[in-house]
This record gives C-alpha cells, sequence and structure tokens, in this order.
C-alpha cells in the first residue's frame, strides 16, 4: 500500500492557511441623535458634521458591496425615538410612500444616474429614507427622548444578521456589525444606562461568531462598554476626534473582512476598561457589592435589604456586618478628630 | 475549488496583456471594478486602503499588517498586483520601497465607487423598456443547455450556430472527424462538463478573446462589454447606441451564447441575462439582495393569510428568482456505501453524472446511481481525473451535507483546536477510492536510467549497488541475479566510481 503516498494524494485538502473566499453581510448602526451632533458641531465650530459621515458611510457600503459580488449590506439608524431599519427598507412602508409622494427626485439629484445599479439601489434608497428621517426628527423636536436606542440598534441588527445567515445557509454567509456613534462631552451619562443590553447583545454576538466594531467620532477617547464589546466579540474599536478623513479610516480599519482577521493584526491598542456599571445608580464601579443569589453588581447596599435585580432578601446580619464602619485604633485624640471629619 | 481556478485563469490572461493595453482597460470604471472582485482578498483589502490616500506608502507597513501566519498570501497579493500594474513602485530617499496604486486606476475606481464620472461604462438603461424574466431565463436556459447538449452528444434537433461551433473547435473542447464531419468531444471538452457555470462561460470567452485578435478586434473594447455586461442588471433594457463598433458586433456572438437578448438583430436595446450577470460573481447562486430576503418573509406571511394571497399574485417579479433558490438544481448527496443520489430533472445534469456514474432509476425530482470502479475508470479513461470528479461531487453537494460536514468539524475544533483537519463535505472512503481507482491506471512508472549486469564476483556487485543506494539513486536491484538498476541523472557518478574502485584491483 506504498502507493497511498503517492502524489496523487499530496494536494489533498487546501492549502494551510489559505483565506477561503465567502460573501458576507455588513450591518451598519449610524447613530444619528440630533442633539449629540449638534453638541460635536459646537464643539468643533463646524456645520453639518453629520453630512459629511452619511456621506462617508455611503461610500463605505459601496466599496463593501465592491468587495464581492455576493456581499450583503443593512443599515439601521439610532435616532431620539427610537430604530429604524434604512436599508433594506420594509416592503409595507415601501407601499405607503410611494402612494403618498410619486418619488422624491429633487433630494436624488446627487447621486448618479449611470452608477453601478447595486450602489445605485442602495443609495438611492438610503439618501431617500435619511430624508424622511430627519423630517420626523424636525416634528419631534422637545419630545422626551429614548435612552438607550443605541443598544437597541444593536440587538435590532443581531436579530436581522441571525435571521439572514440562516436564509442564505447555502452559501454560508459570514457577518459583522459596526457602530458608528459620536461621543457626547457630558462624561459617559447616557452609556450607563446601556450597560444590560449591550451585555446581552455581546453574548449573543458571541454565540453567532459576529464581530462587532465600533467607530466613536469626537467625545472623551473612552467609551467603556463599546470597547468591551468589541474585546469581547474579536472587533475593532477606533477613535477620531474629527470628521475629516472619515472615509479612510473607514476604507482601512473598518474594512477587514471576517475571512480576513484570522491574518491581520487588528487596529487595537491599549487596555480595555473591564469595569461594570452598578443596577441601581448605573455609576462604573470599581469595587462594589455583590448579590450572591444573581450576581448584580451594586455600588450601594440595596435598601430594604432586597436584590433590586432578583428579589432574594439578604441576611440583616450579614447587612449589618458590611455596614459597619472600619474601626480606627485611637493612638492620640487629635489624630483620630481627623479620621471623623474625612468621613 | 474550481471557482480559484477560474480566477486563475481570468487573472492570467489579464496578467499578459501588455501594460499599455491594461491602462487602457482602467480607464473604465465598470471594468476596474470587475477587476478588482477578481484579486485575491488580501489585495482588495490593500487596493482599498490605498484607494483614497494619494500617498505612496511603504511596503514594509503593509507585511507589518498581516500575521505571521499569513504571509504567504501576502505574497501572493503582492504579486498580483505587481503583475497588473496595479501597484507602481518607487524608492523613497531612504532607500526603502514604497508603493502607490496606479492613478489611472485610482481615478476610475475612485469613480466607480462614489458614481462620479462613470462615462456609461454601467450602461444606459432606457427605464420605458422593460423585459419579463420568465422570457430572459428561458432564453439564456435554452440557449446555453443547446451548447452544452451538443457536447454531451444528447440526440436533438437544434445545433448551435456555426460561430459557436467553431469556437468549440478552436478550443479544442470538440474536434471534428475529417471522415464523415461529425463534432465529437474531447477530453478538454469532458473536463469542461464538469466546470461550474460561469468558469464554462470564460473558458468560451478567453477563447473568444484569443480568436478575437486574429480578426483585428480590439481587445479593450471586448473585454469592457463583458465586464460590462457583468454589471447590468437582469430584467432592465440596455441601449446600444453607446456602443463602439466592436461591441455592437460582439452583440450577436454574445445573443449566440445566451447572454443578451435581443428582440430582433437590428433591435436598438438591448437585456442581460442571468448567465451575463454570473460572468463577475464566484457563486453559481445568482444573489439575492437583501431587500429580496426581507420580501420573501414578508411574503410568506402574506400567503399565510389565505384572503390576502390573492392580490399579492401580480406584483412581483421576484418570485422567479426566489422559488429556484432554496435548493440548488442538481444538489446530490453521497453515502458512504458509493450510493449517490441527485435532485435533479435536467436532461443535461443527468446526463453530465452519467460520465462518471452508473445510474439506477430515476424519479420525478431524481436520480439515484452507484460509483463503481467501472463507471470511474471510464471516466478516467475519458481524460477526467480524480480530483476534477470529487470537485465536481463537492460543487454540487446537497447544503444539508455541507452542514453535517461544518457541524463535525466545529465538534473537532472544541475538542483539539490545533486539528489539521479540513472541511470534509464527502465521505472519506469514497474521495479516497476514487483517487486510488486513479491510481490503479498509473501502474506502470518510467524512468530513464542504466542496467548495470554480468558482474564477476558478488564484492564487486555489492560495492557499487551499496554507493548506489548510498548516494541515492539505486532504483531497484537483485541481489540474486546481480543486477542493479541506477537512474539517468546518477549514472555518471557511479560509473566514475566503478572505475576508480575496479581498475585499482
Amino acid at each position: 500500500m506504498d502507493a497511498i503516498a503517492d502524489p496523487n494524494f499530496k494536494h489533498q485538502g487546501n492549502k494551510p492557511g489559505s483565506v477561503e473566499e465567502s460573501p458576507s453581510l455588513l450591518t451598519v448602526i449610524v447613530d444619528i441623535t440630533p442633539q449629540l451632533w449638534t453638541e460635536f458641531d459646537l464643539k468643533n465650530g463646524k456645520k453639518d458634521s453629520i453630512l459629511d459621515v452619511l456621506k462617508a458611510l455611503i461610500v463605505f457600503l459601496n466599496a463593501h458591496l465592491a468587495f464581492n459580488t455576493s456581499n450583503q449590506v443593512a443599515l439601521i439608524a439610532a435616532h431620539s425615538q427610537g430604530i429604524k431599519y434604512l436599508y433594506p427598507k420594509n416592503k409595507a412602508d415601501d407601499d405607503e410612500i410611494s402612494s403618498k409622494n410619486e418619488k422624491e427626485d429633487r433630494d436624488l439629484f446627487i447621486i448618479s444616474k449611470n452608477m453601478y445599479r447595486r450602489f445605485r439601489n442602495v443609495d438611492e434608497t438610503l439618501v431617500e429614507e435619511l430624508y424622511m428621517l430627519f423630517k420626523e426628527e424636525e416634528q419631534s423636536i422637545g419630545k422626551v427622548t429614548q435612552k438607550s436606542t443605541l443598544a437597541g440598534g444593536i440587538s435590532a441588527a443581531l436579530a436581522y444578521t441571525d435571521r439572514i445567515t440562516r436564509e442564505m445557509e447555502t452559501i454560508s454567509l459570514k457577518s459583522r456589525i459596526m457602530v458608528l456613534t459620536c461621543g457626547s462631552d457630558k462624561g459617559n451619562r447616557d452609556e450607563v444606562f446601556q450597560y444590560i443590553p449591550i451585555m446581552n447583545c455581546i453574548f449573543s454576538a458571541t454565540k453567532i461568531k459576529c464581530p462587532i466594531d465600533v467607530v466613536k467620532i469626537g467625545g472623551s477617547k473612552e467609551s467603556t462598554f463599546l470597547q468591551q464589546t468589541t474585546d469581547a466579540t474579536n472587533g475593532i474599536y477606533l477613535h477620531v476626534t474629527s470628521t475629516d478623513g472619515l472615509l479612510q479610516y473607514l476604507s482601512t480599519a473598518m474594512f477587514i473582512d471576517p475571512s480576513l482577521r484570522q491574518i491581520i493584526v487588528k487596529p487595537n491598542k491599549g487596555s480595555v476598561d473591564f469595569r461594570t456599571s452598578c443596577y441601581l445608580t448605573g455609576k462604573v464601579v470599581a469595587v462594589g457589592y455583590i448579590c450572591s443569589v444573581c450576581l448584580c453588581v451594586l455600588s450601594i447596599i440595596p435598601p430594604g435589604n432586597v436584590c433590586p435585580a432578583c428579589d432574594s432578601e439578604f441576611d440583616e446580619r450579614v447587612i449589618a456586618k458590611l455596614k459597619k464602619k472600619p474601626v480606627v485604633p485611637r493612638l492620640t485624640k487629635r489624630k483620630s478628630a481627623n479620621h471623623v471629619s474625612k468621613k | 475549488m474550481s471557482a480559484d481556478h477560474l480566477r486563475h485563469s481570468v487573472n492570467q490572461y489579464l496578467e499578459e496583456l501588455p501594460q499599455p493595453v491594461q491602462i487602457r482597460l482602467y480607464e473604465s470604471p465598470a471594468t476596474c471594478l470587475a477587476i478588482y472582485r477578481l484579486l485575491p482578498q488580501l489585495a482588495k483589502f490593500f487596493m482599498m486602503s490605498m484607494v483614497f490616500n494619494e500617498n505612496f506608502i511603504l511596503l514594509r507597513d503593509l507585511d507589518r499588517w498581516v500575521k505571521s501566519n499569513g504571509k504567504l498570501q501576502f505574497q501572493e497579493a503582492i504579486k498580483s498586483l505587481k503583475s497588473l500594474h496595479l501597484i507602481t513602485p518607487k524608492k523613497n530617499e531612504n532607500g526603502a520601497l514604497m508603493i502607490g496604486l496606479n492613478s489611472t486606476f485610482r481615478e476610475s475606481f475612485k469613480n466607480a465607487l462614489t458614481g462620479g464620472q462613470v462615462n456609461n461604462s454601467f450602461g444606459v438603461v432606457i427605464e420605458s423598456d422593460s423585459i419579463a424574466m420568465d422570457i430572459l431565463n428561458e432564453y439564456s436556459s435554452s440557449k446555453w443547455e443547446t451548447i452544452l447538449h451538443f457536447m454531451v452528444g444528447t440526440p436533438m434537433a437544434s445545433i448551435p450556430s456555426a460561430n459557436v461551433l467553431n469556437l468549440l473547435k478552436n478550443s479544442r473542447l470538440m474536434e471534428e472527424t475529417e471522415s464523415t464531419a461529425e463534432f465529437k468531444i474531447t477530453n478538454e471538452g469532458f473536463q469542461f462538463l464538469l466546470q461550474e457555470a460561469n468558469a464554462q462561460i470564460w473558458t468560451l470567452l478567453l477563447q473568444y478573446l484569443k480568436m478575437a485578435e486574429s480578426f483585428q478586434m480590439d481587445p479593450v473594447d471586448i473585454l469592457n462589454f463583458i465586464f460590462m455586461l457583468g454589471a447590468l442588471e437582469v430584467g432592465k433594457a440596455y441601449s446600444t447606441k453607446e456602443l463602439s463598433d466592436t461591441q455592437q458586433n460582439m452583440l450577436k456572438d454574445m445573443r449566440d451564447y445566451g447572454l443578451v437578448f435581443q428582440k430582433n438583430a437590428d433591435a436598438q436595446v438591448f437585456y442581460p441575462t442571468n448567465l451575463a450577470i454570473m460572468l463577475t460573481s464566484d457563486n453559481k447562486n445568482i444573489h439575492r439582495t437583501a431587500s429580496n430576503a426581507l420580501d420573501s418573509v414578508v411574503q410568506k406571511n402574506k400567503e399565510g393569510a389565505a384572503t390576502e394571497s390573492a392580490g399579492t399574485m401580480g406584483d412581483d417579479l421576484d418570485d422567479v428568482a426566489l422559488q429556484g433558490q432554496p435548493i440548488q438544481d442538481g444538489a446530490l448527496i453521497v453515502e458512504t456505501n458509493f450510493k449517490l443520489y441527485s435532485y435533479s430533472n435536467s436532461p443535461l445534469q443527468i446526463a453530465i453524472l452519467s460520465l462518471f456514474v452508473h445510474l439506477k432509476s430515476r424519479f420525478a425530482n431524481m436520480v439515484t446511481g452507484q460509483i463503481t470502479r467501472e463507471s470511474i475508470r471510464t471516466a478516467l479513461t475519458n481524460g477526467i481525473t480524480a480530483e476534477q470528479i470529487i470537485a465536481y461531487l463537492e460543487t454540487h453537494a446537497h447544503p444539508q451535507m455541507r452542514r453535517l460536514a461544518e457541524e463535525n468539524l466545529e465538534k473537532k475544533l472544541e475538542l483539539d483546536p490545533n486539528t489539521k483537519d479540513t472541511l470534509q463535505i464527502l465521505p472519506p472512503t469514497v474521495v479516497d477510492q476514487i483517487r486510488l481507482w486513479q491510481l490503479e491506471l498509473d501502474r506502470v512508472i518510467c524512468y530513464d536510467g542504466s542496467l548495470y549486469s554480468d558482474f564477476e564476483n558478488s564484492t564487486e556487485f555489492n560495492l557499487l549497488s551499496k554507493y548506489a543506494q548510498d548516494i541515492g539513486v539505486l532504483l531497484w536491484k537483485d541481489d540474486k541475479k546481480r543486477k542493479f538498476f541506477v537512474s539517468k541523472e546518477g549514472n555518471s557518478q557511479v560509473l566514475d566510481y566503478a572505475k576508480r574502485k575496479l581498475n585499482k584491483k
């Protein structure tokens, strides 16, 4: 049976390390909350930087479609009142629109008629939908804004990804998600309320092996929970200070296809802040209390000695022990007085 | 994979074009887009990072970007970019190698992406005109299948046009027997039949290009037209006015292959078909757009409600594309006992399968058969290789086989993340056996060399044969008969040695 070791058996299987070409789905969640972008504009002394972002984003989506013929894109907007699928459009809405106004040609002049059809289909829908969305935003000025639309957007993207992957099983579609957001200057106040929904998204994303990339424009450099998201899902976190040259960032750092992730060095840097937030106050905690039943993290001892998440009652004696202040040995009278005032 | 093979052959053709021709090609945005898609993945990534960056960048920086396990692909990517002259090298003042994107390509590609000046390279749509999808599908598949049927030799009335016959002859897929003037399929022809549809079309088109050069047609015009066809949208009408004379002539030939449809020969419009779209896509699955997928769900929901279903009947052309999609035609299952089930009803698929499978029975939607030693041997003697059969079986495997294989691999990876196993879609017994059957045919191996015989005593024999063995040129020896055989390359060494040793005594 020496013959089995013969040349015919040598080229069996694929070459090691060869990347198999497979189409991929890119879902982009863009945060277009007007309030955030206005703050950003004011700070940088510019106007309409969101338009720059959206322009770059459209070209980026085209680039993704160019990468492989079977590549697909989806775009979800997280705005002040909730989320909206911009592309692909829901068929039901479509009928409504077409009956209302034939076609809003005046806004579409920026898209060339002779563009590659697949680009044009996507781009036209996007421009049209964005226009509608901004109109809606205009009307809802002064309404109460929803807190965690971004996390909602990520969940919607994951649900969409999961469905498309199932439907396109025959061509083994890979997928990734990109989050484009604008950082606000007021610390991470808004972000803290999103901890639990974002955490849930991370778990489902790792399960379906879908990396989540994040681009944060302006604001503070760090973004605790979004950084944790990218770290856990094998994604990329990128912070840019202005919208200048955003397209170059997108087409380089954000263009790593899932199939290339094994061989390309990711442009991530530094450490990730792994801290979590308090269930009650929403503050980021470094040292805190933890419920022994449901592992919910708290920065204060909850009122009523009941866990706010799972309603289990805590032992009074244990709570009493926790509440006990550290005893400072009295060395001299003067020093002990100092300690009290510090507290 | 045959898709790789296809890429390779198209890329090779492009690489062999002289540089001025390549540069002229890059003037068309549609062509740039198609060429970009043909590149290796890593090359595409590098290109994209350079398109919006006017500066030259250090080659070393690109290299640093790739982890050590991807160096092979890195070399491959750079090589293909260089041979297509897509990047221009330059030395900076420190002597380090810098590269930049070809400026013509950069401009055209940028225009393709942003929808700038595209110069009608993506075709001119005539909105008022349209055509039903089923007419197009029927037309393209009847044209194309006529060609394939003719090659397989199915007895039937229609014979492809003279142009097509000429092309088949020139590409040596078929040959004309002199005595009867009948066409006979060649070994290459058999191999051709096992390829995927887009690879087949490209094989013919590449041949077309070679022939066209002898007719003084401009390859740039032809390639631009081919790549444009791949970027069009099925079901739309396109104007012929913008085409050059060469391209107008080509339309007739493309009609013969079923790539485009025209209502009559002098029509001012043409309609691309599904086959044309396949030219620039890897997957034989003609892409369904995401919105289509979304629609299909909506559609299903609607159909669930019986009252509404009547209303939705008329509104969707996409239906045609969706129905055929879930399982590709000809999906087949191979069992470990060499039984094969193919879910196909098309005579063509069955004819191709019968090239290497012993078919047993045919049902309404499937055929069953057995892979036997005889059936494989007939295929092998026809010039089909074991690798081709295996590749065909793999690409046509039923989605369920693929899923099963993926699950198995995942389980293995969980147990041992370093496992070297690759995805095994087909049962390994069948794959090995097909290879073994091929090996059976190569029993005799020829070597050039010299036979040493008639030794006077065994010490002389032992001395020389041992030396030959030590330097690794001994191919065969027989101690009893005192004979041994040495390969051609080693013969002079053994002779020298014999002269030195034996003359001394």
